[in-house]
């Protein structure tokens, strides 16, 4: 059933040309050189220290790597973190 | 950027989360719609945030729903840099003496010009006007505007045809014509 949601809602998103972050709940990362992340819609923080941030994203997790990691912002589902970025890995569930 | 600037206008405070997991209790905050940023892990039982005063009521709720220790380690911005001054008496007590004496300096007449005129009713005119009370030291609120001064000089001093008033700043500038034909004695049209 929760399969069959999901491939509906893509079929809705590629025929209407949505945006995928809104309609899947997909997070939305934006990174600036390798010093800045910010990280949209994500459903919530799960381990942060100065080289690791391990998110709970839809159907998955993102884990960023690096060191001097400073969340410089946390508003409702939005993160902004700076620091050196090494690497941003997804990871399925 | 407009985030911080704002945030130090309304004041913001350091707070130190104690606790297993201390991000954990920003990411609670954030949920509770209270903003943070600055965070940083000092240890892995120690973590540094800063958030708005105006939450400071909101946070009581969220600390409610967790297990950590909250500690405040700092306070910053507008309100609390008012405080600070406000407790500082002297500066104060300095600053509105300075306000007065700029106040009261800057209403005094400190110079008297007449042009235009002998040196005889230059001294009439300087010592009728002073009866007005314009005269150097003198408040300029206890002078009349420069109207009605100059109606009465004219009218005290009958050997001046004319003569005009003018305020600058803190200096009064007098500009005269003298009734030329005054001094052969011969005193027609006295009135006017």
């Amino acid at each position: 059933m929760n399969k069959f949601r999901e491939k509906l809602l893509t079929a809705f998103t590629r025929t209407f040309d949505l945006p995928s972050e809104v309609t899947l709940q997909l997070p939305r990362i934006t990174m600036i050189g390798a010093i800045h992340a910010y990280i949209e819609n994500h459903q919530g923080l799960l381990i942060f220290t100065d080289s690791e941030l391990l998110l709970k994203v839809h159907q998955g997790r993102v884990r960023i790597n690096g060191d001097k990691f400073v969340l410089k912002m946390m508003i409702d589902k939005n993160i902004l973190l700076e620091g050196n970025i090494k690497v941003v890995r997804f990871e399925q569930e | 950027m407009f985030f911080y600037k704002k945030n130090w206008l309304t004041g913001y405070v350091t707070i130190k989360v104690i606790g297993p997991y201390p991000e954990r209790f920003f990411d609670l905050c954030a949920r509770y719609q209270v903003p943070s940023w600055d965070i940083i892990k000092k240890s892995s039982t120690v973590a540094i945030g800063k958030i708005k005063l105006s939450d400071l009521s909101k946070l009581r709720k969220v600390k409610k729903k967790s297990i950590h220790k909250i500690y405040f380690s700092g306070r910053s911005g507008l309100p609390f840099v008012i405080k600070k001054l406000v407790a500082q008496k002297p500066l104060l007590i300095g600053i509105t003496i300075a306000f007065i004496i700029i106040f009261m300096l800057s209403n005094i007449i400190w110079r008297i010009d007449v042009a235009g005129l002998d040196r005889e009713i230059k001294l009439k005119v300087l010592n009728q006007v002073e009866e007005y009370g314009l005269e150097k030291g003198n408040f300029q609120w206890n002078v009349e505007s420069p109207a009605t001064l100059q109606k009465k000089i004219l009218e005290d001093i009958p050997e001046l045809l004319w003569i005009g008033v003018k305020k600058n700043g803190s200096a009064f500038h007098l500009k005269g014509v003298e009734k030329l034909r005054l001094k052969n004695r011969k005193r027609v049209n006295q009135g006017i």
